[in-house]
């Protein structure tokens, strides 16, 4: 009996039945006591709501959305758009911002080097939360719209939030399919004709831009610009972003790009210093070798901890709650579960959501870096 | 003779000669680091302009609203200065901010607690104290933390409500982070465990928990959470944001323990394995050791985050600090002073956060230096 319970198969074994069965008695007796308590408040279980009418109103939503009629399943999606429109916006900031302050701070030039670092150091030191509540104090103080900031008869920025002009998309069903097979048609043609890959993406740029000109031109504009006017009380035309998410973006994307230039900065310090130096000594321009040396093998180092700062951003997306921007955490987990009272269905909902885009955001990122790392050869 | 001349004797030459000789600071020395820092290119020279530019516009008038014009003594809105700080209500209610509404005769409480907490800093600084002391004052910590502030056995016993400002803040942040590294290294044991039932049920728990925001679960556990008891039981809010943090940032701490003690050479733990030492005896005196040391930086950059994210507990009616900040510029006879409360919210996070992030850069060269 005693080799028999020192015998390693045995106990592994032991262990594991022991663990397997602690988890599913917790599991059990939780799920018991929700059964009984949702019993007790005349709930049923299922997900039957979703198409229930949902009936609470969604500050902003980018598809269409009516609170009178809409079910609990576009409430849903209703947040899914916006957590996704928000995370990408704020993910280029991030990108753009994070690039600039290292640069900044690797400068020659010492103040430069020092405001950034200040800057930095501020922004990263400080919770998000009180970012946030800085921004959308200051987003308080925005001018009316009578008043608004007023950039060349484009664009305007008033207490109803940023107004920019609309893109329509002007073909028809048939020719925007014309449109698509010359465009794919155009990129195999870049793709056999031209070796290098970074070379292939200018390329394809720059035949999307001469096959929008000609397109334009020969036939109809291919896209057309409506920009805001000011009718009465408010902005006609254009589409307008709300000060919250405006002010959610740049508070976030400040907060994470701090982080992320830290991240640069350490990868591109991490590159040994004698690559800079054997450049400057072959008559390379400083520029020349950051750009082709330094900053090619930086990469591989930056993205993998740059992934993670965007899921953070991507999760930040929840913190709009709190100024009133709505994402899934605020339609599904927020008003849809007080109304219903589903809390199980809604919080498991709310969790595969965010996990299904972490996957995705995720999946992306490891494409890109499998991309850019060094090839052996 | 004394010890210099004999060391001159072995050595042949002077013993300044070895050390770096320091270039006397001279005018010529400053123009040409001017020229180099400041303006090197034509561009370089523009842009130090514009920022002395701006520094010299902005500078003045800050430092005048923040502090020459800006009134610090006075008793009612009356007293402040139009178009300067005011920072009447911040000295004011500085107690409160500080202590909540801790009860004032048991204040003396809250002070020894924060000095108990401060004793961690010498603790970890120091090279001579032995890892045992760092491992029982982490365990003994969280224990005299509830005891003091929390109150039970021989004190008084606290109200949650009677929690707030810096005590609260000090509370959360110091008990999750102790009460997590527990937690941390038994999931970062499991996800690395040889036993397959262990690891996907530690793999699972760790990337759920990781890809969810904190806020949710914190929601989860004001609202969802009574979903689950027995009817009848029902779970302090203060308990219940304190369970969320622990388990959420221990999810975090997992991965950096992971990662440390992948980084721990394979041969060791073959060796010790080999020497007859068994699981949890090669864990604990071989693996761990190394592991918890190198992860020290990242774990102290790891509670710099989970001290901010305290703040996110405001959302859910507790006045941690920034709450308690908060709640009096909503005071009808502060209202409309919108900037003082976020500057003196963001001052003392600065300076908590940055202090405490310099002194794990210093951990880090620390160890750097002794590995090679």
């Amino acid at each position: 009996m005693h080799s028999f319970l020192y015998n390693r198969k045995v106990r592994d074994t032991l262990i594991q039945l022991v663990f397997f069965a602690v988890i599913c008695f917790g599991i059990t007796y939780l799920a018991l006591n929700a059964a009984t308590n949702m019993r007790d408040a005349g709930l049923t279980s299922g997900f039957d709501f979703l198409f229930q009418r949902a009936g609470y109103d969604i500050s902003y939503s980018l598809i269409h959305y009516d609170p009178k009629t809409s079910t609990h399943l576009m409430a849903w999606a209703a947040g899914m758009v916006n957590t996704v429109a928000f995370a990408v916006v704020a993910i280029l900031l991030t990108t753009v911002l994070a690039l600039c302050l290292a640069i900044m701070r690797l400068s020659q030039n010492f103040l430069l080097s020092k405001v950034s670092l200040c800057l930095v150091e501020y922004v990263r030191n400080v919770p998000i939360l009180v970012h946030i509540s800085v921004w959308y104090t200051l987003s308080l103080m925005l001018p009316s719209v009578r008043q608004a900031f007023n950039f060349g008869d484009v664009s305007f920025l008033s207490n109803r939030g940023l107004s920019i002009p609309s893109v329509e998309w002007n073909y028809g069903l048939l020719a925007s399919l014309v449109f698509a097979v010359l465009w794919i048609v155009l990129c195999f043609w870049v793709k056999k004709r031209v070796s290098t890959t970074g070379r292939r993406i200018v390329f394809v740029l720059l035949m999307t831009v001469v096959l929008v000109v000609l397109a334009s031109l020969v036939f109809t504009p291919v896209f057309s610009f409506t920009s805001p006017k000011l009718v009465g009380f408010n902005f006609k035309h254009g589409w307008t972003l709300p000060p919250e998410f405006i002010m959610l973006i740049i508070a976030v994307s400040t907060y994470s790009a701090a982080h992320g230039s830290e991240v640069i900065r350490g990868s591109i310090l991490a590159i040994s210093k004698g690559q800079m130096e054997a450049g400057l000594a072959l008559g390379v321009k400083h520029n020349v070798v950051m750009n082709k040396v330094i900053i090619p093998q930086a990469l591989h180092s930056i993205i993998p901890p740059m992934t993670s700062i965007y899921i953070n951003v991507l999760k930040a997306a929840a913190l709009g709650s709190v100024v009133g921007f709505m994402d899934i955490m605020g339609t599904m987990g927020g008003s849809s579960l007080n109304i219903t009272g589903q809390a199980i269905e809604c919080i498991v909902i709310v969790m595969v959501s965010y996990g299904v885009l972490n996957l995705i955001l995720a999946a992306i990122m490891g494409r890109f870096n499998k991309a850019m790392q060094l090839k052996g050869r | 003779m004394n010890h210099q001349a004999s060391i001159e004797k072995i050595t042949g030459k002077p013993i300044e000669a070895r050390a770096k000789k320091s270039i006397p600071l001279s005018f010529s020395r400053v123009v040409v680091w001017i020229k180099r820092n400041l303006f090197n290119t034509w561009l370089d020279s523009l842009v130090t302009l514009a920022i002395i530019a701006l520094l010299c516009l902005l500078l003045p008038k800050a430092l005048d609203w923040l502090f020459f014009s800006a009134t610090f003594s006075g008793t009612s809105r009356a007293d402040c200065t139009p178009g300067a700080a005011c920072w009447i209500p911040i000295r004011q209610y500085m107690d409160y901010y500080i202590y909540g509404p801790f009860p004032e005769s048991e204040q003396w409480r809250v002070n020894s607690a924060f000095a108990v907490g401060l004793f961690a800093f010498p603790l970890l600084f120091s090279q001579r104290i032995p890892q045992k002391w760092i491992v029982v004052y982490i365990l003994v910590l969280p224990v005299v933390l509830w005891l003091l502030l929390k109150g039970g056995f021989i004190f008084e016993d606290i109200s949650t409500s009677a929690l707030g400002g810096l005590t609260l803040t000090f509370f959360l942040g110091i008990i999750a982070m102790c009460l997590s590294l527990p937690v941390a290294i038994l999931l970062a044991l499991g996800r690395r465990s040889q036993l397959p039932i262990l690891r996907w049920a530690c793999t699972g728990y760790i990337e759920i928990i990781r890809s969810v925001p904190v806020i949710t679960f914190l929601f989860m556990a004001s609202l969802v959470l009574q979903l689950f008891l027995p009817s009848g039981v029902s779970i302090d809010v203060l308990f219940r944001v304190l369970f969320v943090l622990i388990f959420v940032s221990a999810v975090y701490k997992a991965e950096i323990i992971r990662g440390a003690i992948q980084a721990v050479p394979k041969g060791q733990i073959e060796a010790s394995y080999a020497m007859g030492c068994g699981y949890w005896k090669t864990m604990a005196y071989v693996v761990m050791p190394q592991a918890l040391r190198n992860s020290v930086p990242a774990l102290i950059t790891n509670f710099i985050g989970l001290f901010k994210e305290t703040t996110l507990v405001m959302i859910l009616g507790l006045l941690e600090v920034m709450g308690a900040i908060n709640a009096t510029f909503h005071n009808a006879e502060w209202l409309g002073l919108h900037a003082e409360g976020p500057i003196v919210i963001s001052a003392f996070f600065f300076i908590a956060c940055f202090s405490i992030a310099q002194y794990g850069a210093h951990l880090e060269r620390r160890i750097k230096r002794t590995k090679h």
